[in-house]
């Protein structure tokens, strides 16, 4: 009798244990939502940019845990270095929607990474964005899930034409790197020349990548009758530098102004100008940034944490990316659901003050048009190099 | 028609680029030529002594020319100690496919050293002062006085390097390694010895490229990519180990590409390079003036 009652007391405590400790036991985990970054973090690929794409990821992550993260959910960040290889980014997609259940991506940074990528969002669905990947294709293949907050050729172009009408340039040079950003700005141009100033008369000299010396391909410009008016650099780091270095090597500048596409010179003042020195006086660059733009209350409050853990202004390429992690989670938190679905068709029609502006994306269902999941409220801006170490350059267009 | 004018310039600046072309590849023409080694990572040292100069000149605050000799020191240290540490294993050992081993190993180097110089020196482009400020018109032509000099040092250190290896007795010492290492043994001559030295004076070859270079072009830690490109078609198209032969190709190159980029088009300058590579390796397997083995 005795044994029975020990063995019952035994139970007793046991289950009563047991229950204690399924009552009072911490709450299990929140299951994180898992961002994807597939980004260049290694050479040949711009691995500069892209630890900045991933610093602002980190820091957006940081940033959003510690208001308690999404629907009560901590944000976990997914890497992958895309490298040069969209077959390596692609197995990136792969692995993050497959194997991580990634709920957003942020895309490639080079466009012959990217648009590959997009491409495979059709078979690895996923929401997708990019920022700087500037190839038309991006969004003019109107795919379900891919993004831009930032620029296209299409647009770049058209503000450069823009630009060459008010400042009455005629005869054009347009020096053009064999990259889908270098054809694609050459294409753009031609369409908006069409378009806006059919005057202008624009001679397209491409040049290969990778080389070292471009005196071969420079020369055309030298050897044009009647000589161009301006020469239209659409090429990348480090390759713009190297050939600002030897046209003025040649004689063809400071004779005839120089654009840029975009103010990759200016990634680095201070290499730039010991690289090309008096080569790099005149040039003429454009941005998405001025000295004279406002950033709005999101913005400051992103450059305050960007300023307090690198140091310096943020770009403004690295503000959309900002941007796009705010949209994925405003996304997110309105509609409650991580279905890809459900939040590609709201964010197609996000409404959101951006960093540098409000952020409202096109979406003409016109086949071929950029102008689908496309945000266009950027603003281009022309800067003028007036002297040798200048880092505030002299806005030219628009007009202060 | 094309006017005699735009000849005459076309031939003058193909090789004026010949000339640089040259430089690139004389370093991988020697060593090929005494080891049988093929050198990947090639471009590194043209960096490192691209590195070297701008690094003595910026912290020694000396005028570019200055900075010449610790680039070629660079490169020679460099070489000297990638021979000794990586290199030598393919003829001390008797390793199965030494050809392969070293070209692997070089590859894996190359890897290495421009990952090193993007973590050590940054990612960002230099240049260092010009050698001598200014330009010149040569006919059609404006150059900049850096790149005369660069053409100047180029053909001095072919004729240079030309004789030492004809005239002298480390040159014959090298040669003799180069047809039979044991042979050349057996007659005194130490092989790991002329080896080290000169797959050392391959590297300062290199790297004295960079360094005259670096006012020209702009150093970057992949800036030896194209150097590579470049040396192993001249090496190739001139015959394996042939330093007459990469002269040779170096101004069929040049030429190629101004005469393809101003007639063909710009898209084709390199792929024009290819083609006279395979056409002349089609028809003369050993290159222009490369024999058989």
């Amino acid at each position: 009798m005795q044994a029975i009652a020990i063995v019952v007391i035994i139970v007793v405590a046991v289950v009563a244990g047991v229950g204690i400790y399924y009552v009072t036991r911490p709450p299990p985990p929140a299951e994180p939502i898992k961002i994807g970054v597939i980004t260049p973090l290694s050479a040949p690929a711009d691995y500069i940019s892209g630890k900045l794409i991933l610093k602002t990821a980190e820091l957006f992550v940081e940033y959003q845990n510690a208001k308690g993260g999404v629907l009560g959910r901590p944000l976990e960040l997914v890497v992958g270095d895309q490298t040069l290889d969209a077959g390596t980014a692609i197995s990136h997609l792969a692995r993050m929607v497959t194997e991580e259940r990634i709920v957003g991506l942020i895309g490639p940074w080079e466009s012959m990474v990217a648009l590959p990528v997009a491409e495979a969002t059709t078979k690895y669905p996923v929401v997708m964005f990019v920022t700087f990947s500037w190839a038309d294709d991006i969004t003019a293949k109107h795919y379900k899930y891919v993004f831009r907050i930032g620029v296209a050729n299409l647009l770049v172009s058209r503000g450069t034409i823009e630009f060459l009408k008010w400042a009455g340039y005629k005869r054009g040079a347009a020096i053009c790197e064999e990259s889908p950003y270098g054809i694609g700005m050459w294409d753009g141009m031609v369409k908006w020349k069409d378009e806006l100033y059919p005057e202008l008369e624009l001679v397209q000299i491409l040049t290969p990548m990778g080389k070292t010396d471009y005196t071969a391909e420079l020369r055309k410009v030298a050897e044009m009758s009647p000589p161009p008016d301006i020469i239209i650099m659409n090429n990348n780091l480090p390759h713009v530098n190297i050939m600002l270095k030897q046209l003025h090597e040649m004689g063809i500048t400071p004779g005839i102004p120089m654009v840029t596409s975009y103010a990759f010179p200016l990634v680095d003042p201070k290499s730039f100008w010991e690289t090309v020195g008096e080569a790099g006086v005149g040039l003429i660059m454009q941005d998405f940034a001025s000295p004279f733009m406002k950033y709005t209350a999101a913005g400051e409050e992103f450059a305050n944490i960007w300023k307090k853990e690198v140091g310096e202004t943020p770009p403004v390429w690295i503000c959309w990316y900002w941007d796009t992690l705010r949209i994925l989670v405003k996304a997110i938190e309105d509609t409650k659901s991580t279905d890809i679905d459900v939040l590609s068709d709201y964010i197609e029609d996000i409404q959101l003050e951006g960093t540098t502006g409000f952020i409202k994306l096109e979406n003409d269902p016109t086949p071929g048009t950029i102008l689908w999941h496309q945000w266009i409220g950027f603003t281009l801006y022309f800067f003028k190099a007036e002297s040798v170490g200048a880092t505030t350059e002299t806005q030219i267009y628009p007009p202060p | 028609m094309i006017s005699l004018p735009v000849i005459v310039e076309l031939v003058t600046m193909g090789l004026v680029l010949a000339a640089i072309y040259a430089l690139m590849a004389i370093g991988i023409t020697l060593i090929y030529g005494i080891m049988k080694v093929s050198n990947f990572a090639h471009g590194e040292y043209y960096m490192i002594g691209a590195y070297a100069a701008y690094y003595t000149v910026k912290f020694l605050n000396v005028p570019t020319a200055l900075s010449i000799p610790p680039a070629i020191a660079a490169g020679f240290a460099l070489g000297y100690i990638v021979e000794r540490l990586i290199i030598r294993d393919t003829y001390a050992k008797k390793i199965e496919r030494p050809g392969e081993y070293a070209m692997l190993a070089t590859l894996a180097l190359s890897i290495l050293l421009q990952n090193i110089a993007r973590e050590v020196f940054g990612p960002f482009m230099r240049s260092t002062p010009p050698l001598m400020p200014g330009r010149v018109m040569l006919y059609l032509i404006t150059l900049s006085l850096d790149r005369i000099i660069a053409l100047v040092i180029s053909i001095v250190t072919l004729v240079a390097l030309y004789y030492f290896i004809r005239r002298t007795k480390t040159g014959r010492a090298w040669r003799a390694v180069a047809q039979n290492k044991v042979g050349a043994l057996v007659t005194g001559i130490n092989p790991e010895k002329a080896c080290s030295l000169s797959y050392g004076i391959g590297g300062a070859l290199a790297a004295l490229a960079g360094g005259l270079l670096a006012p020209v072009y702009a150093i970057y830690p992949n800036m030896g990519f194209w150097p590579l490109i470049i040396s192993f078609v001249a090496m190739t198209l001139g015959g394996l180990g042939s330093i007459e032969g990469s002269l040779i190709a170096a101004v069929i190159i040049g030429l190629t590409h101004v005469f393809a980029a101003t007639f063909i088009g710009s898209s084709y300058a390199d792929v024009a390079m290819y083609v006279v590579l395979i056409i002349t390796v089609v028809i003369r397997p050993t290159g222009l003036l490369g024999r058989r083995d």
